[in-house]
C-alpha cells in the first residue's frame, strides 16, 4: 500500500489530466444534469398531480413514468460515458497507485455465492435479480486475498407487496490467516439477531456487550476469535462507526458492513481540482483495504499461509 | 385431610421431579466440563507428534544441542505415559512448554536451520497446535465457568450439595509457566 507521499505524487501528476480532461467533462456532465432533471421532476409532480385533476381519471397519476423514462433517455448515455472517463483517468490510477494488485470493476459486485457462503443472511429468501451491487474491488494485500463491493440485496416479500431490505452496505470478504472447518458468527448483540449455531462466551466484557458470538465448534471460535483479534475488532467498530456483522467460514472472513458506502461512484457536484476531493477516494481506499492491517490478516505463522 | 394427604404427595412428586431435572442439568454442564477438557488432551497429542519430528531436524544442524532435544524427548515419552493424575500431566506440559520455547530459542544461533524448510513447516505447526492448545484451554475455562455457576448459585446449588457436585479448578497458568523464559538458562541447563 502507498504512503501520504505517494498520494501528493499522485496528484501532482494526475492534475493535469483532470484539469484538462476530467473537469470539463464533470461541468458538461453537471450541466446536462441541471438541463434534464429539474424539468423532469418539474414535469413529473405535474402528471402526478395534474393529469388525473384534468381528465378525471385516477389512474392519470401514472403519466409521472414519461418524464422519468424520458429524463433517463437523455441522462444514462451521458453519464455513462462521464462514469468511463472517472474510471479510467482517476479511479482505476489511482488504485494502481494505491496497490498495483488491485483492479476494479464499477459494475462488478462480491458473488452471489461468496455472500452466501458467509452464511450470514442464510434464511434469506431472495433471487438473483433482488441481489444488486457495484465497485467491486479484488486484489492481494501483503498475503491476504481480498473482494470488496457494494451490496444491497432485496427479499421481494410479494404478501406484503414490498421489499424489505436484507442488506445494504460494504461486503468484504478476505482470505483468513488460519485454517478451520467450522462457521462462526460475529453478530452486533444489538441487532438481537441469532444464528442456529450454539452459543459462545467469550472472556472480554467490551466484547461481549458489543457482540453476540454463535458457532458450530467451542473450541475452533476461540482459536480464530483471540483476544488480540477480539480487540481489534471492537477498535475497528469503535474507529469506523459502522455497524458490522462478521462470519468465519470456509477459512474466509465475511465482514457485512452496515448501511457503508464503497463512495466509488463517480463525483458530480463537487469540482475534482479540489485535492480533498481526491483525497476522500484516497482515504476510502485506505479504510476499504486497511482493514487487512486493523484485523492483522497479514500475520502467516501458522500452517496458513 | 385426604386432600391434606393428596397435596402432600403431589408436592413431592414435583419436588422429586424438580430435583431429577436439576442434577440432569449438572451432569450436561460436567460433561461439558470433561469434554472440553478432553479437547486439551487431543490438542497436546498433536503436539507430542511434533516434537519427534522437531527432534530430528534439529539434530541434523545443532549436534551441540543433544542434550536439551534428549531432555524434550524424555518429557514427551513421560507425559505421554497412561494413568497420570491430572497436575501431573499440567506440571509436564509445562516443562515441554519450556523446552519448545528454548529449543525454538537456540533454533537463531543456526541460520541453515531456521532456513530449512522442514524446520519453518514444522514451526509453523507448533504455533497452529499451540493457538489450538490456548483455545482448547479458553474453552475448558468457560465451560468450568458455566458449572461452577450453576453449582454456586441457588437454587442448583441445593441439588450440587445434596448430590456431591463441586465446584471445578480453571486451568490456571502455574508459577513456572508465568515466569519468562530465561533463554540463557535454558541453554546452559
Amino acid at each position: 500500500m502507498s504512503s501520504q507521499s505517494d498520494f501528493n505524487e499522485f496528484y501532482e501528476q494526475a492534475k493535469r489530466p483532470i484539469a484538462e480532461s476530467l473537469e470539463p467533462a464533470r461541468k458538461r456532465t453537471l450541466l446536462a444534469w441541471y438541463i434534464i432533471w429539474p424539468p423532469a421532476i418539474i414535469a413529473a409532480i405535474f402528471c402526478f398531480f395534474g393529469v388525473p385533476a384534468l381528465t378525471g381519471n385516477k389512474f392519470g397519476m401514472f403519466a409521472v413514468l414519461v418524464p422519468i423514462a424520458l429524463g433517463n433517455v437523455f441522462w444514462l448515455p451521458i453519464w455513462k460515458d462521464y462514469r468511463s472517463r472517472y474510471q479510467k483517468r482517476l479511479t482505476a490510477p489511482l488504485m494502481q497507485l494505491y496497490d498495483p494488485t488491485l483492479t476494479y470493476d464499477p459494475d462488478g459486485k462480491v458473488d452471489l455465492e461468496l455472500f452466501m457462503a458467509s452464511t450470514l443472511y442464510a434464511n434469506a429468501q431472495f433471487s438473483k435479480q433482488d441481489y444488486k451491487g457495484t465497485d467491486l474491488v479484488t486484489g492481494t494485500l501483503g498475503k491476504t486475498a481480498i473482494r470488496i463491493s457494494d451490496l444491497r440485496v432485496i427479499d421481494p416479500l410479494p404478501e406484503k407487496n414490498k421489499g424489505e431490505v436484507i442488506f445494504s452496505g460494504v461486503f468484504f470478504v478476505a482470505d483468513f490467516n488460519k485454517n478451520f472447518s467450522g462457521v462462526t458468527h460475529v453478530l452486533p448483540r444489538a441487532s438481537g439477531r441469532e444464528t442456529s449455531a450454539n452459543l459462545v462466551k467469550l472472556e472480554d466484557p467490551d466484547f461481549e456487550r458489543a457482540f453476540v458470538v454463535h458457532s458450530t465448534d467451542q473450541i475452533e471460535s476461540r482459536y480464530i476469535l483471540t483476544p488480540a483479534l477480539m480487540r481489534r475488532i471492537l477498535d475497528f467498530q469503535t474507529e469506523s462507526k459502522i455497524a458490522v456483522s462478521i462470519a468465519f467460514a470456509n477459512s474466509n472472513i465475511f465482514i457485512a458492513m452496515h448501511d457503508a458506502k464503497t463512495r466509488l461512484e463517480p463525483i458530480l457536484f463537487i469540482s475534482l481540482l479540489k485535492p480533498e476531493t481526491v483525497k476522500g477516494i484516497w482515504s476510502n481506499l485506505d479504510f476499504m483495504t486497511g482493514i487487512v492491517n486493523e484485523l492483522d490478516l497479514n500475520t502467516r505463522i501458522w500452517t496458513k499461509q | 385431610m385426604q386432600i391434606a394427604t393428596e397435596t402432600t404427595v403431589v408436592l413431592a412428586m414435583i419436588a422429586f421431579v424438580a430435583i431429577i431435572m436439576a442434577r440432569n442439568e449438572l451432569i450436561v454442564r460436567r460433561n461439558a466440563v470433561d469434554n472440553s477438557f478432553a479437547g486439551i488432551d487431543t490438542q497436546l497429542t498433536k503436539r507430542y507428534d511434533l516434537i519427534p519430528n522437531l527432534v530430528t531436524v534439529v539434530k541434523q544442524y545443532a549436534q551441540h544441542e543433544n542434550e536439551t532435544l534428549r531432555a524434550l524427548g524424555e518429557l514427551r515419552a513421560q507425559a505421554m505415559r497412561s494413568g497420570l493424575s491430572t497436575d501431573d500431566r499440567v506440571r509436564l506440559n509445562n516443562q515441554i512448554d519450556r523446552g519448545l520455547s528454548g529449543v525454538l530459542a537456540t533454533s537463531e544461533n543456526y541460520p541453515q536451520l531456521r532456513a530449512s524448510e522442514n524446520f519453518q513447516q514444522l514451526q509453523r505447526g507448533l504455533n497452529e497446535v499451540e493457538e489450538q492448545i490456548a483455545a482448547s484451554r479458553r474453552a475448558f475455562n468457560a465451560a468450568v465457568n458455566d458449572f461452577n455457576n450453576a453449582v454456586t448459585q441457588f437454587p442448583l446449588s441445593i441439588v450440587a450439595g445434596l448430590t456431591g457436585f463441586r465446584p471445578h479448578a480453571y486451568f490456571e497458568a502455574t508459577g513456572e509457566s508465568r515466569q519468562a523464559i530465561d533463554t540463557r538458562a535454558q541453554l546452559n541447563s
